[in-house]
C-alpha cells in the first residue's frame, strides 16, 4: 500500500495516463480509501481540463490554409 | 519508435517526387487537418499572430518538402510538430529571447489546491475556475501561460492543450522522457502560481502564502 506522499508523487503520471498497470492499481487503491487525496486529484484533473479548454479555444485564422496551399506547389517542385 | 522522427529536418533535393501522388495527397490532407493545433501552438511559442502564421506556413513547407522522409504508419501529427518546434528554435527563438524563469525553484511545491484550502475556500472538482478564478477568461489563462519560459510553455501546450503523450513530447522536443516529466511538473507548478497570484491581485482570494 502506498501513502499520501507516494500517491501525490504520481498525481500527474496518473492524470496523464502514463502509469503502468501495477502503479495505477496502487494509486487507485489509495484514492479509494483516502478522500483528501481523491479530492486533490479531482481538482487537478479539473484544472488540467480547464487549461486545455482555454488553449483549444484558439483556431487558425481564416485564410491561413489558402496561403499554405498557394505555396505548396513551390515547396515540392 | 524512437527513430520515427529522425531525418525530418534534412533538406530535400527535389525529392518530393519520391512519394507516390496518392500517398502524398493522403499525407498532406491529414497534415492540413492539424492546422488549428499547429497554429495555436505556434501562437503560444511566438506570442505574436503574424509570427505564428509564418511559423505554421514554414512548418508545412518543410513537411511537404521532406514528406519522403516520413515513415508511413508512424505518427504524422508528432512528426509535423517536431518540424515546427525545430523551425521555431532555429528561426524565431533567437530573435525574441526572454529571460528564463526556470530557475525559480522556490515554486516547486506550489499546489493551487493546497493554497485554496489554506484560504478557507473549498475547491470543487467540477469547475475549479468557478470557485477560484471565477472572472478569469481564456485569454487570462493564455496570458499566464505566455509568461512562462519557452521550455515550460511548450511542455504545457503539448501535454495539456494538444494531448501528446510523454514519449511523443520527448520526440517532439528531442529531450528524454524523464526531462519531460520533471519539466511538466515544474511548469504546472509555475502556472498554478501565476493563476493564484492573478486571483489574489483581483481580490478573488486572500493570499495565504505569507503564512507558510
Amino acid at each position: 500500500m502506498i501513502n499520501c506522499r507516494n500517491c501525490i508523487e504520481r498525481l500527474y503520471p496518473y492524470l496523464d495516463r502514463e502509469l503502468s498497470e501495477a502503479e495505477l492499481a496502487e494509486v487507485q487503491e489509495h484514492l479509494n480509501r483516502c478522500p483528501p487525496c481523491a479530492k486533490h486529484f479531482e481538482y487537478e484533473a479539473g484544472m488540467l481540463r480547464f487549461i486545455g479548454d482555454c488553449g483549444r479555444s484558439v483556431r487558425a485564422p481564416e485564410g491561413l490554409l489558402q496561403k499554405i496551399l498557394a505555396h505548396r506547389q513551390a515547396a515540392i517542385d | 519508435m524512437a527513430g520515427c522522427l529522425t531525418g525530418a529536418e534534412a533538406v530535400s533535393n527535389g525529392a518530393g517526387t519520391n512519394v507516390a501522388p496518392d500517398v502524398r495527397e493522403e499525407l498532406e490532407t491529414e497534415a492540413l487537418s492539424y492546422i488549428d493545433s499547429l497554429y495555436r501552438t505556434a501562437l503560444r511559442m511566438t506570442r505574436n499572430p503574424a509570427d505564428a502564421e509564418d511559423l505554421v506556413q514554414e512548418a508545412y513547407l518543410r513537411a511537404f518538402r521532406s514528406l519522403h522522409q516520413f515513415k508511413p504508419g508512424t505518427n504524422l501529427r508528432a512528426w509535423i510538430f517536431r518540424i515546427m518546434t525545430n523551425a521555431y528554435i532555429n528561426e524565431y527563438r533567437k530573435r525574441s529571447r526572454r529571460p528564463t524563469n526556470a530557475s525559480l525553484d522556490d515554486l516547486e511545491e506550489f499546489y493551487l489546491y493546497d493554497h485554496l484550502i489554506d484560504s478557507g475556500i473549498q475547491p470543487t472538482s467540477e469547475r475549479p475556475e468557478d470557485v477560484v478564478l471565477s472572472q478569469l477568461t481564456a485569454q487570462d489563462v493564455l496570458d499566464a501561460l505566455d509568461e512562462l519560459s519557452d521550455d515550460f510553455r511548450e511542455v504545457i501546450v503539448l501535454a495539456d492543450i494538444e494531448g501528446f503523450s510523454y514519449r511523443e513530447i520527448a520526440e517532439i522536443m528531442d529531450i528524454p522522457v524523464g526531462t519531460v516529466m520533471s519539466r511538466l511538473y515544474r511548469a504546472r507548478r509555475r502556472l498554478q502560481r501565476s493563476l493564484y497570484d492573478f486571483a489574489v491581485d483581483a481580490g478573488y482570494i486572500k493570499d495565504s502564502t505569507d503564512d507558510d
